[in-house]
Formats: structure tokens, C-alpha cells, sequence
């Protein structure tokens, strides 16, 4: 079997991305690849509709691999990523926070100290808090990375942008991982243990899961689309200097 | 510098009491025998009781002593000795039930099951200062009421944040609320809307 880190390139037969790492599913629904590929590559997969670099790099960071990607993303590339993110960010709101604020609800049923029924009141706040978050990525900070690139890249129109810069979206983008450790460690570590086994291990298995993911998610947008909205902001300003 | 384990034995047949006696005497626990649910009330100030093993008989006609007592024994495990017919729902009230037919590598087994599980006194993670930020901190006031408060700098108690998000592992405010509401430093009242 592969080694987990060993990088994942496009000859790989996509049933095995799977087979070897099934939170792989994820990824493929966020490309909105189907299953059912056969023993076909993952090169012929993505052919004429996904740019087979950008599948690799994302895949490579969430399975810990080692890759190096092409170094200048065109408006394309970027359109893809940022539909990517987006489908994490619906797979985020409308099915895993949701799944974890089923388990807590039992949780409850079967534990009802006041510090659980607390620990619902944490999850719902933190819920808002990362809702807001991704209200904001979709509604302003995408569009602008969108409009940047067609702008730099494209000849859009450059006089859309003057009002936000990526700088902007640095700084927008606060740390939603603490509270996620800390609900770990209160589960792990301080809160007794009732009759509440089965939600408490749901909870952590999709916490533990949720975290990997997140922190990929900031990966993403950490190591690829906050530098590469940066060159093409020093594009436009050169072209609006000369 | 490990405390006893403090166990109160509630029964009133001498032959069971010392039959537990028998059965625990290779654990250093320190053991105090009683023979009515009044009687572990008196234990109430200046002595934490880690674990209770009751005969539910002494409980179940005096629900009222039995309620003021579990209010007031916070963190007290209880283990009922079951020898008669009780009420299911009854018995799921206690932490774990011991059985008179039990061998003693089961009792000593749910003794320890439930010992290992009482939580560590927060005094021995964090310090006396840390509990007075920590209390402070999650009734809302800002680092500047919480120096105000206690006479020190706002500095000090920057530092004292720091070291209790060391100890704990818990970094949100709202995470240490649930830490001080296990730990008791609070109770729910401070939450009634």
C-alpha cells in the first residue's frame, strides 16, 4: 500500500485515492467529482475540466504530502479554488456543524449536568461566529480575489477594486481553531463521563476530523490565495503606474 | 503529596460493614462507618468525602436529608449495596450499585472505577491568585476591572491569563467558563438571564 505521505501524482488511479485515505471523498466532492471512475487516472478524470495542478496541490496538503505547485495561478485556477473553498465552507455550515449539534443534543439526553447543557450553548455561539466568517469570505473577500484576477490577469475593470485589498482579508481572518481545541480538551480531559459514551466519542471522532480540515482550509488560503492575490495586486499597481 | 481517599460506609448491618472493612483493608483508604443518612450530614464542613457506599434503603424514606446532602457533597461519588428490590429508576440515581453477591475483585474494581474518575482539586493545576482571574475573567470583566478588582497590574494579570491557559489547555473565555463551572469556581446562578 502507499505510503501516506509519498506524493499523490496525476498517474495514480483515482479509486485508489480513496482506498488508501477515504476523507479523500471530501476533496473530490468539492471538485464536484463523482464517484464511479473505474480504474481510470486521476489525470484522465479531471482532463478538459479541473486543471489536474490545482486538484494536486489542494489533494498533496490535505493527505501531509510533499508537492511543489506552479507558482502563478491564472483567473481560472483561482475560480476553481475558490469553488472549492466554497463547497467546503456549504459542507462546513449545512452538514457537519449540524451533525455535531445533533450529537451534542444527545449528549444531553443522556448527560444532562449543566456544564453540558454550557457546552451546547460554546458550540452554538462558535457556530455563529465561524458562520459570520464564511458570510464574510463568500459575500466580500471571493468576489474581490475574483474581480482581482480578472482585473490583473484578464483586463477587467481595475476601478471595481480601489475599495479592499487582500491585506484586508489578513486581517479579517481570525483564528477559528482555538475554540475548537478548547471543546476538545473540555470533552477529553474535564467534563465527567455519564451515560453519554457514544455521543461524547461521535463529537471528538467529528471534531478531530472538522480540525484537519479547517486547518487545510487556512492552508489554502494562507499559502495560496492571499500571495497570489498579492502578485497580482502589485501587477495592477505597476500597470496603473506606467 | 497524595490525601487519603476519604469513603463513608452507610449501613446498618454490622456484618456487611465489616465485610467491606475486610474487603477494602489492603487499599489505604480512610473509612468512617455510619448507620443513618443523618449521620454523613455531620461530615458535611471541613471534610471532602470522595465516595459514599450506601444501602439505598437509608435513602429511600428520607429524600429530603438525602437531596440537602447530595447539594452539599459536590463531587462525591455514590455507590449504592444492593441486597433487595428496588426501583430501577431509583438506582440510576447513584453513580454505580454493588451487589451482595459481588466477589471482592468486582467491588474493589467499582470502587476504583469510580475513585479514578473524581476530578483532580483545581488547587493542584492552577494557584489561588489564578482562581480569583479565572473567576473574574468568566463573569465578563475586562483585564482592567479584574486589576482594579484585586489590587494589581493589568500586566499581572496578563501573565495570570497566560499561565491559566497553560495549565487548563483552554484559551477562549467562554471554554473557561465550562472549565470554572466543572471546577465549581462558579456555579449557573452566574448565567441566569
Amino acid at each position: 500500500m502507499r505510503n501516506k505521505n509519498e506524493t499523490i501524482s496525476k498517474d495514480m488511479r483515482m479509486s485508489d485515492l480513496i482506498l488508501n485515505n477515504p476523507l479523500n471523498i471530501l476533496i473530490l466532492e468539492r471538485f464536484e467529482i463523482a464517484l464511479g471512475f473505474n480504474d481510470k487516472s486521476i489525470e484522465d478524470i479531471c482532463k478538459n475540466t479541473i486543471n489536474v495542478e490545482v486538484f494536486l496541490t489542494i489533494l498533496n496538503l490535505y493527505n501531509n504530502s510533499p508537492y511543489s505547485t506552479i507558482s502563478n495561478f491564472n483567473h481560472e485556477d483561482i475560480q476553481l479554488i475558490i469553488q472549492f473553498l466554497k463547497n467546503s465552507h456549504k459542507y462546513y455550515l449545512l452538514e457537519k456543524y449540524p451533525e455535531i449539534s445533533d450529537n451534542i443534543e444527545l449528549m444531553i439526553k443522556t448527560n444532562n449536568d449543566p456544564e453540558v447543557i454550557m457546552v451546547k450553548r460554546f458550540f452554538e455561539e462558535y457556530k455563529n461566529e465561524v458562520a459570520e466568517h464564511i458570510n464574510y469570505e463568500n459575500d466580500i473577500s471571493f468576489p474581490y480575489i475574483l474581480n482581482l484576477f480578472k482585473a490583473g490577469l484578464d483586463n477587467g475593470n481595475i476601478k471595481e477594486l480601489s475599495m479592499y485589498s487582500i491585506n484586508d482579508f489578513k486581517k479579517h481572518h481570525d483564528d477559528i481553531e482555538d475554540k475548537l481545541t478548547d471543546l476538545k480538551n473540555l470533552l477529553i480531559k474535564y467534563l465527567p463521563q455519564k451515560k453519554d459514551k457514544k455521543a461524547r466519542r461521535k463529537i471528538l471522532i467529528d471534531l478531530f476530523e472538522l480540525e484537519h480540515d479547517l486547518r487545510i482550509h487556512t492552508e489554502i488560503e494562507n499559502k495560496i490565495l492571499i500571495p497570489q492575490s498579492e502578485r497580482i495586486e502589485n501587477i495592477i499597481k505597476n500597470k496603473t503606474r506606467g | 503529596m497524595a490525601k487519603s481517599i476519604k469513603i463513608i460506609i452507610a449501613e446498618s448491618s454490622e456484618i456487611i460493614k465489616i465485610g467491606f472493612l475486610n474487603i477494602l483493608k489492603s487499599s489505604k483508604y480512610d473509612i468512617q462507618l455510619v448507620n443513618s443518612l443523618e449521620e454523613i450530614y455531620n461530615y458535611k464542613t471541613n471534610y471532602p468525602i470522595d465516595l459514599i457506599l450506601i444501602n439505598p434503603v437509608l435513602i429511600q424514606n428520607e429524600s429530603n436529608t438525602y437531596l440537602k446532602i447530595v447539594s452539599g457533597f459536590k463531587g462525591t461519588k455514590w455507590i449504592g449495596i444492593v441486597f433487595s428490590y428496588f426501583d430501577k429508576k431509583f438506582l440510576e440515581t447513584l453513580d454505580d450499585l454493588i451487589f451482595i453477591n459481588d466477589s471482592s475483585e468486582i467491588i474493589n474494581k467499582k470502587i476504583t472505577k469510580q475513585i479514578r474518575h473524581k476530578k483532580t482539586n483545581i488547587r493542584s493545576v492552577i494557584s489561588e491568585r489564578e482562581i480569583d482571574v479565572l473567576k473574574l475573567l468568566v463573569e465578563g470583566n475586562s483585564n482592567k476591572e479584574i486589576a482594579n478588582n484585586l489590587c494589581i497590574s493589568t500586566h499581572t494579570v496578563i501573565t495570570h491569563r497566560k499561565n491559566i491557559i497553560r495549565k487548563t489547555g483552554i484559551k477562549s473565555v467562554p471554554g473557561l467558563t465550562i472549565y470554572a463551572m466543572v471546577n465549581k469556581v462558579i456555579t449557573l446562578d452566574h448565567f441566569q438571564e
